[in-house]
């Protein structure tokens, strides 16, 4: 069984970072997450189901977020994925490191 | 923490987890395809571009899953019930594979549980054994091994020891118990009467001694039963405590029985435990028994002691220490360090040294067993593995990982391997009584329990032969060529598997081997009894006299030996001699020697015989120089000696008139005559043997010397019971046949041929059916060309030929390796051959034919069924 990569565009950890930061303004079900993440980066950020669901499989196991089973806009029934006290942390000191890195980059960047 | 406490719920739950996943991935492609739909795609079109879009969905399932569960222990789980079904499905090769290698387990784990009885475990029965510890004296290098503590030395570290809870002193002598009408002399131990607590047993009937019941100022007749002397001769009777009973001769009361699981320190189920102050009374005519309580430079009581709380073994070993040179500076005695061991049955280096070395021979026997096993159980997976080519083959086209077929399989051998771990604890549990008991006469003479270490060991056994046996099979059969195995062409793998030939190979030299040393064994055996002893077995009696010891003192049985002598020779009765130790006796006794010209350094020890005149006449043994003892030797330094004795220390020339000193190193001996070489003391190749007249050896009325008398007049029996008679009809003789002594002693000699055999018949049975495996699958394998053959008219002798040809290269070199490596083996086993050589070509010829036996009994079933191959079918197979 191959390891779980988030896609190669991404830098790792990143794709937890950007589903934690989605479901952190409302609970959501995994295709909505996807669309949410296309739209937002206006299509930039394509995420596969194949890193999806384990993303969000391994941020359950790490108790980032909860799952409940509930309608969905068009009445069919979706499991809905809810930020937790621990996520929000997670979502705050990821944040925090994500920013750091950028500018360290950055730094790098502008100094050639 | 808790991401493991939902690890594990989730694992319990998995099904549910399962179909969950599933119903969300079918979620997601449903928006998807509803997006589409928006979109103004057809519902069909928009399906199937959602489908394309979502990729591989079990890819993506199999890797939401592998989140939770770490990806091997799933797949070991799949493994194992994959396993499970498809040894189910094949009984014949199962049952084959457990039982061989089952049995295999089975005699290691046995063996390791002896000698986890024997070596490393405390003695039966204590409570909270890791706190019993033993104090002994170290012996002087000459010597070697360690031994007792003399009783004052006890007594001086029982007074001052404060790390010691309790120390207990205890000494073997054997008494004789009359119960039931008769008398019956055994073991008795005459301990401190703090013994039991020390070692913390609690009696199972009535009282241990009470504290003070030991003392010496006014002896206590008080005795404490073990558990098997209860059952056999009190008949379990509850009301025997309280009951007084006879030992050699003095009323004692029983106040006690010991637990069934506690047999002391020497093993023996039958034994008595009296208060050491009774040791006097018990034997007041023994000198050594009536000083033994005073003398600081005796060595010979064994002393137990339970650690204090709180102390450590180390600052108990510290304290001991200083104590014993204390004692040995105020008793002005050289030092002799003291050291702590365990309560192990094992103690002492010359005892373990010898049962070391039988272990470590059974060891290597039973090492081989299980490597055969695995050889064989290796070529039944591999004849397996040739039959699952196919679905191997599919499996690999598909893109499994060669890594994870190789693990199924292997999962496959260890599962095998610890179900037949499983047979072989319960062999463990049940084969070690019935051999201790083969062996000793004794139930449980120590503790033969299957313990964690027995398990690990067992489990580890299982796992290195797994590897042994699965990992070769498991690599072969996934290093196949994909499009061959697809075709399920068995007939490609043929050149493919020299390794069923080598494991063929290797099973036969195994067997051989073992075969080989246990035929040796046996012909060692016939050889001992054919063997000439030297000196007269027919015709001969020995006579055992037991006298009431408490009535016989020193000068009495002094006494008594020269009225007997005076009684024969004048009732003009058979040819007779005394002798200390009865030829092939269980006891011998030893003396130091050294030459003249030799310091005291080099005093080696040599075993002695007490004889009197008439005793190499008795016994027909000539004298080849000087003279036979003779009525006054005994008051003079003389000694004769064997034959062999006088070549190793005198190499030539004339030995009669030589001297050299004695026991003690003081004396000189003078040697009058040298006798022929005999098997007086041992059956096995001879050793220098001495023969001393009585002379002041402290005669032990407990151990009589023997009279050897002929009888060739048939009336010589009643001679001599009639003398003995007249002059103390109270004293009891027992009469029997020499004959009989040199049978037991050979029937004692059985023991290692038969756990050989035992071991050499299991190889063979393991042998014979891997040689039928083999034959079987040459027959499968080239079924097709059978049948050609037998179309094209090829006779039956033909096709036994080609279903031989295939395999019996392989038994033919393995017969052969296996004869070498016999012949190895065979040098360690000489000592138990009795001179026979170690080619003898007798047991190499018939292990040979019996293996040739069992080679063409393994072919004679394939070969008939190839003889019995339908050519239409065997072409229409395909």
């Amino acid at each position: 069984m191959a390891k779980t990569t988030p896609p190669p565009d991404l830098l790792p950890g990143t794709l937890d970072l950007l589903i934690l930061k989605i479901l952190a303004r409302d609970s959501m079900h995994g295709y909505g997450i996807a669309q949410h993440l296309k739209a937002a980066s206006d299509e930039v950020l394509q995420v596969g189901e194949s890193s999806l669901y384990p993303a969000l499989q391994r941020l359950l196991l790490s108790g980032c977020v909860k799952a409940e089973w509930g309608a969905s806009e068009n009445n069919r029934r979706a499991r809905f994925y809810t930020l937790t006290a621990t996520g929000r942390k997670r979502l705050a000191a990821e944040r925090e490191e994500f920013d750091r890195i950028i500018v360290a980059i950055h730094k790098v960047l502008a100094a050639s | 923490m808790p991401s493991l406490v939902r690890r594990l719920l989730y694992w319990i739950r998995s099904r549910q987890h399962d179909a969950a996943l599933d119903e969300e991935l079918e979620c997601h492609l449903a928006m998807k395809q509803e997006a589409l739909e928006r979109d103004g795609m057809t519902a069909g079109a928009a399906r199937a571009a959602a489908r394309r879009e979502m990729g591989n969905v079990t890819r993506a399932r199999e890797d939401a899953r592998a989140v939770w569960i770490w990806p091997w222990l799933e797949s070991a789980r799949q493994d194992v019930g994959y396993t499970v079904r498809s040894l189910t499905r094949q009984p014949g090769f199962t049952l084959t594979a457990l039982v061989v290698l089952g049995v295999a387990i089975g005699f290691n784990a046995s063996l390791f549980t002896v000698f986890a009885g024997l070596a490393y475990r405390p003695m039966a029965g204590l409570t909270d054994p890791d706190r019993v510890v033993s104090v002994s004296s170290v012996n002087p290098p000459r010597i070697g091994g360690t031994g007792g503590l003399s009783f004052p030395e006890y007594a001086f570290l029982a007074a001052r020891s404060k790390t010691f809870a309790g120390l207990a002193a205890a000494h073997p002598m054997s008494v004789r118990l009359e119960a039931g009408g008769t008398g019956r002399s055994m073991t008795s131990y005459f301990v401190t009467a703090n013994y039991f607590d020390v070692l913390g047993v609690r009696m199972e009937q009535g009282r241990g001694f009470l504290r003070g019941e030991d003392g010496r100022a006014s002896v206590q007749t008080v005795a404490i039963l073990s558990h098997a002397l209860w059952r056999t001769r009190f008949g379990s009777d509850p009301a025997a405590v309280g009951r007084e009973t006879r030992i050699n001769g003095i009323a004692f009361t029983i106040v006690g029985v010991a637990p069934p699981a506690f047999v002391g320190p020497a093993g023996a189920a039958q034994r008595i435990w009296l208060p050491i102050s009774a040791m006097p009374l018990l034997r007041p005519n023994d000198g050594f028994a009536a000083g033994m309580l005073d003398r600081a430079q005796d060595c010979c009581v064994s002393v137990t002691g339970r650690l204090a709380r709180d102390v450590t073994h180390e600052e108990a070993r510290a304290e001991v220490e200083v104590l014993g040179r204390r004692f040995s500076a105020s008793m002005n005695l050289p030092a002799r360090p003291l050291v702590l061991g365990g309560t192990q049955f094992l103690t002492g280096r010359r005892a373990a040294g010898t049962a070391l070395a039988i272990l470590g021979a059974l060891f290597l026997g039973v090492v081989l067993v299980l490597l055969i096993a695995c050889a064989n159980v290796g070529n039944l997976l591999l004849a397996r593995a040739a039959a699952r080519l196919g679905e191997i083959g599919v499996r690999l086209s598909l893109g499994a990982d060669r890594a994870r077929i190789v693990r199924q399989l292997l999962t496959e051998g260890f599962v095998l391997a610890l179900v037949a771990g499983l047979v072989g604890v319960l062999m463990a549990m049940w084969l070690p009584p019935i051999a201790i008991r083969l062996l000793s006469g004794e139930a449980r003479p120590f503790d033969l329990d299957v313990d964690r270490w027995v398990l690990l060991y067992v489990l580890g056994l299982a796992a290195i032969s797994c590897v042994a046996f699965a990992l070769a099979p498991a690599l072969h059969a996934t290093r196949l060529d994909i499009a061959a195995a697809l075709k399920d062409d068995a007939r490609l793998l043929k050149s493919r598997f020299p390794l069923r030939s080598a494991l063929l190979a290797a099973q036969v030299a195994i067997s051989v081997v073992l075969l080989a040393s246990a035929g040796l064994l046996l012909r060692g055996v016939a050889q001992a009894q054919v063997l000439d002893p030297g000196f007269r077995v027919d015709g001969v009696a020995i006579a055992t006299i037991e006298v009431q010891e408490t009535s016989y003192d020193q000068s009495r049985s002094r006494a008594l030996l020269a009225d007997l002598t005076a009684e024969l020779r004048r009732a003009r009765g058979p040819r007779f001699g005394f002798v200390s130790d009865e030829p092939l006796g269980d006891s011998s006794s030893f003396s130091g020697m050294r030459l003249r010209n030799e310091s005291v350094q080099e005093t080696r020890t040599i075993e002695v015989l007490r004889i009197s005149p008439g005793f190499f006449a008795t016994l027909g043994i000539p004298i080849l120089d000087g003279r036979d003892f003779v009525d006054g030797d005994q008051r003079r330094n003389v000694v004769i000696v064997n034959q062999s004795m006088a070549r190793q220390y005198w190499l030539d020339g004339r030995v009669v008139g030589e001297t050299f000193y004695g026991a003690g190193g003081q004396t000189l001996l003078e040697i009058v005559g040298v006798v022929a070489d005999s098997h007086v003391a041992d059956m096995r190749a001879v050793q220098p043997l001495m023969f001393l007249p009585p002379g002041e050896y402290p005669l032990d009325a407990g151990r009589l010397p023997r009279l050897l008398f002929s009888t060739d007049d048939p009336s010589a029996v009643a001679t001599v019971a009639a003398a003995v008679e007249r002059i103390d009809p109270g004293i009891r003789v027992e009469i029997t046949p020499l004959r009989d002594r040199l049978e037991d002693w050979l029937g004692g000699l059985s023991l290692a041929p038969l756990m050989a055999s035992t071991l050499g018949a299991f190889a063979l049975g393991v042998a014979t059916v891997g040689m039928l495996g083999v034959f079987s699958f040459a027959v499968r394998q080239r079924t097709r060309e059978i049948g050609i053959r037998i179309a094209l008219g090829a006779s039956a002798r033909d096709v036994i030929g080609l279903v031989l040809a295939s395999n019996t290269k392989a038994v033919i070199a393995g017969m052969c390796v296996g004869g070498i490596g016999a012949m190895a083996a065979s040098q360690v086993l000489r000592s138990a051959l009795f001179g026979l050589s170690p080619l003898d070509p007798i047991a190499y010829g018939g292990v040979m034919l019996v293996f040739t036996a069992a080679a063409c009994a393994a072919s004679y079933v394939p070969a008939r069924g190839a003889m019995r191959i339908d050519p239409v079918r065997a072409l229409r197979y395909e």
